[in-house]
């Protein structure tokens, strides 16, 4: 699903983003990426989403070649990735349905076609009776999983997620963590960058370790 | 474009999933007229409503571009109205002959005799004091200034009418032929002043179309700019949109249908505006036109004024928008992640 050939990233100013990243995460996997901030978790998952593109190697998704994907091609390229957010970034002004459609609006689906599958997608992350609640009505774990809800409405076969559980107690992030799971299940792809290496070590899942731009583990698929 | 790849799937489920999304990518390949059309109606009703949530901001921001409209569409009118003015004598061009006071009939006669004469002119009507006086209490109705005086006032004239392919360059010419004459005491062309009134209309056009352009960039600037803090404003809501593939189409089409209001809003303004102001003008005009026995009308704002409003507003809040969006969802690959 995602293969990493050789990947450099190098900013304007000198700094390193990523250093001759090699690896390959196959469809149907789940992996975890950790190292410590600024090690190159975000800028790998920047480059898979196509909002940098690498100074130098070859990034391929879903058996595409990145490179040859022009502006205008991107949006739809996005609309196969799931994204999580640390922040989860729910507009503040949308009720939970409304921020859980956005995806299928953009993608095109009617609104009788959009009700059903988004209410599916609630219901998967256990919030359907709060479909009308706005996002501050909700606590912390809550707008993380319409988050997450947003992010598997439009059935991609990618997920990705910065941090999911970077603002939640153990509790509520072995909860999302398992959310995560149960889409695996299913066949999605799932690739999550944290930090939190006791969850990281309870799930048991292939592990990705950035340090300074370099892959030092998790390089072979297990 | 994921589905594409085939690969053994060993779980049922997963295959179902896969299947699933195959039909989703080739429903969003293409938007049906259905939906394009359920959407900008959804967009249009939301960038109206985020106006009419701030009611005073966005007043300010339409009087703003309705004053720039109202400038130029009173010059427009002021045009028209100078045109009627001129138009209600144009035609055939006269030259009136002002007879010295005094003459013999004889006199007179020969002065006729001539203009009689003359290939150039077609016909020629005489008035004498007396009839002049008549026609000037006729039309005027000043008949207690006349008989304040206890005289007649007036000369005889003698208006004389060119032949109709007469060349209108030669017409000074023509009347200059007449002014020299033993017993004319003054000779008018009575197209000068509507000539001039013409040059001056024509001048007052050519500033209103210079003031135009000048306005219509303005109003771009304007909606650009508000379009610009409302785009920074949900900078964050753009990021997120982008992020899950919507189009730069999609992101930037509630910001053109707010450039699109604005513009049309500040139209209605000017055009409000500009009734006004001819109602205000109006009475004032009547008064005048009333003392000088005109029956001449202010024309107010006609079809093709407030249709050029309604477009210029259209257009140019179309304009602002897109050029604002243009510049700025550009550089919105942000820092979400």
């Amino acid at each position: 699903m995602i293969h990493f050939n050789n990947v450099t990233k190098r900013y304007p100013g000198g700094h390193v983003g990523l250093d001759q990243v090699d690896f390959h995460l196959g469809r149907g996997e789940i992996a975890f990426l950790t190292g410590h901030s600024g090690a190159g978790k975000s800028t790998l998952l920047k480059l898979i989403m196509l909002m940098e593109r690498p100074s130098s190697g070859s990034i391929a998704v879903g058996g595409h070649d990145t490179s040859k994907l022009g502006r205008g091609q991107i949006p739809y390229f996005r609309r196969n990735v799931g994204v999580v957010f640390q922040d989860h970034q729910l507009l503040r002004d949308q009720s939970v349905f409304d921020n859980v459609a956005l995806p299928l609006i953009i993608a095109g689906y009617s609104k009788q076609e959009c009700a059903g599958r988004v209410r599916a997608a609630l219901d998967m992350v256990g919030l359907l009776n709060r479909e009308k609640n706005l996002p501050v009505e909700l606590s912390g774990g809550e707008q993380q999983r319409v988050g997450l809800a947003r992010a598997v409405v439009n059935r991609p076969p990618l997920i990705l997620a910065d941090e999911p559980t970077g603002n939640l107690d153990p509790k509520l992030s072995s909860e999302i963590m398992r959310l995560f799971e149960n889409f695996n299940q299913v066949g999605v792809t799932v690739l999550i960058a944290s930090h939190d290496l006791a969850l990281i070590a309870r799930m048991e899942h292939r592990v990705l370790t950035l340090d300074k731009g370099q892959l030092i583990h998790g390089q072979e698929t297990v | 474009m994921f589905s594409k790849k085939k690969t053994k799937t060993k779980n049922p489920k997963q295959s179902a999933h896969r299947e699933e999304s195959e039909r989703g990518a080739a429903k969003a390949s293409k938007h049906s007229m259905g939906y394009l059309k359920n959407l900008h109606q959804q967009v249009a009703t939301d960038a109206f409503k985020n106006i009419l949530a701030k009611p005073f901001a966005s007043f300010l921001n339409c009087l703003m571009i309705g004053v720039a409209f109202a400038l130029p569409a009173l010059l427009y009118l002021m045009v028209i109205n100078l045109q009627v003015l001129g138009n209600g004598w144009e035609g055939q061009p006269r030259i009136s002959l002002y007879l010295e006071t005094g003459l013999s009939d004889k006199q007179i006669r020969a002065i006729r005799n001539q203009a009689r004469d003359d290939q150039d002119i077609t016909n020629f009507t005489f008035i004498s004091p007396g009839e002049g006086l008549k026609e000037f209490q006729e039309k005027a109705q000043l008949s207690s200034v006349f008989d304040a005086l206890g005289f007649n006032p007036l000369p005889p004239v003698l208006e004389l009418e060119p032949r109709s392919s007469f060349p209108v360059d030669k017409l000074g010419e023509l009347l200059q032929r007449y002014k020299v004459k033993k017993g004319v005491a003054e000779a008018r062309l009575d197209r000068e002043w509507v000539e001039r009134l013409a040059a001056i209309t024509g001048l007052v056009e050519q500033f209103a179309l210079l003031l135009s352009g000048l306005l219509a960039v303005m109003v771009v600037l304007t909606i650009g700019n508000t379009v610009r803090l409302s785009v920074e404003s949900r900078r964050a809501e753009i990021q997120v949109i982008k992020l899950v593939g919507g189009t730069d189409g999609f992101v930037a089409l509630p910001f053109l249908y707010m450039g699109v209001w604005y513009g049309l809003g500040g139209a209605f303004l000017a055009l409000l505006t500009v009734w006004l102001i001819q109602a205000g003008v109006m009475s004032g005009v009547l008064e005048l036109t009333s003392l000088y026995g005109s029956s001449f009308e202010v024309q107010g704002p006609d079809s093709t004024l407030v249709l050029s409003l309604l477009a210029a507003g259209w257009l140019l809040g179309f304009a602002g928008a897109l050029a604002s969006c243009y510049r700025h969802l550009r550089d919105m690959e942000q820092k979400v992640l």
